[in-house]
């Protein structure tokens, strides 16, 4: 009838917004992340969450010298994840991988 | 009087846009009972009227539906607004169709293969580069994130490499997906 408002749902904002209460309700579990900034790739468990970042206990990337400290990622820059939930499959060592 | 009575029925209905046959049939024949009593077989879909009209009810009573007849067309005014707000509100829930309809969509196809594509150009595990090409069935679909299990990725030199776990994928990191996709199928890798 009205053509009054133009589209202001902000699906990027619901989407991201779900994604980061998914990430919260993983608090304390094992996580493998993959994002498209060095380095690539972090396993850890979830901390905390800070806003739209994730801080994890960061025990496996590519790099030694980068592990066993916290990093906080930014959850829009995740590409690809998984949460190790109870229950579903483990994360592998890092050795079983590729 | 009885006969302005009558008219005022008949405005009344007119206003309210129904009966207006009967009611023009009910004026003219006030003064003439025969005449009166063949409309009325004629009318028999109005049997309130011609109960009102046979028995000569008294004023108050006319009254009373005059007022009756007021007030109903002030609750139609009132219903006409409520369907206003009704229409605005299903262009409201229209809208929040809307931002479910891609999460939809892809409820839909739980069970589904699919080849997802994300927006980088290129991702590294453990050293090895490989474009974010992803295969496999959607076991869950979230408001933020699908999981597809089992999982291949598309690495330049393990083409059909299955991860171990299954892996999630933001909603907003799709950059595009084929439904009903062999994962079997060979493709050049660029």
């Amino acid at each position: 009838m009205t053509f009054s408002l133009p589209n202001s749902v902000d699906f990027a904002g619901i989407h991201n917004a779900a994604l980061i209460d998914h990430f919260a309700a993983g608090i304390g579990q094992k996580a493998f992340i993959l994002t498209p900034s060095y380095p690539f790739m972090f396993i850890g468990q979830i901390v905390s969450l800070i806003d739209n970042h994730v801080e994890l206990l960061v025990e496996t990337t590519h790099f030694a010298q980068l592990e066993n400290r916290t990093w906080i990622i930014n959850v829009q820059n995740i590409e690809v994840f998984y949460i190790e939930f109870p229950g579903e499959p483990c994360i592998p060592e890092l050795n079983d991988m590729v | 009087m009885s006969k302005k009575q009558d008219e005022k029925e008949k405005r009344d209905e007119n206003l309210i846009a129904e009966e207006n046959e009967t009611a023009v049939l009910e004026s003219e024949s006030t003064s003439d009972e025969l005449e009166r009593s063949a409309d009325n077989a004629e009318e028999k879909e109005h049997p309130e009227e011609q109960e009102n009209d046979e028995e000569q009810v008294e004023e108050i009573e006319e009254e009373e539906e005059e007022e009756e007849e007021e007030e109903e067309e002030e609750e139609e005014e009132e219903e006409e607004e409520e369907e206003e707000e009704d229409d605005e509100e299903e262009e409201d829930e229209e809208e929040e169709d809307d931002e479910d309809d891609f999460i939809e969509e892809l409820t839909g196809l739980i069970g589904e293969s699919v080849l997802i594509v994300t927006e980088a150009s290129q991702l590294n595990l453990l050293g090895q580069t490989f474009r974010p090409i992803f295969c496999g069935p959607i076991v869950e679909v979230d408001g933020g994130h699908l999981t597809i299990d089992p999982v291949t990725i598309k690495i330049l030199n393990a083409p059909f490499f299955q991860f171990p776990t299954p892996l999630s994928i933001p909603i907003e990191k799709i950059a595009q997906l084929t439904p009903c996709f062999d994962c079997g199928e060979r493709f050049p890798l660029i």
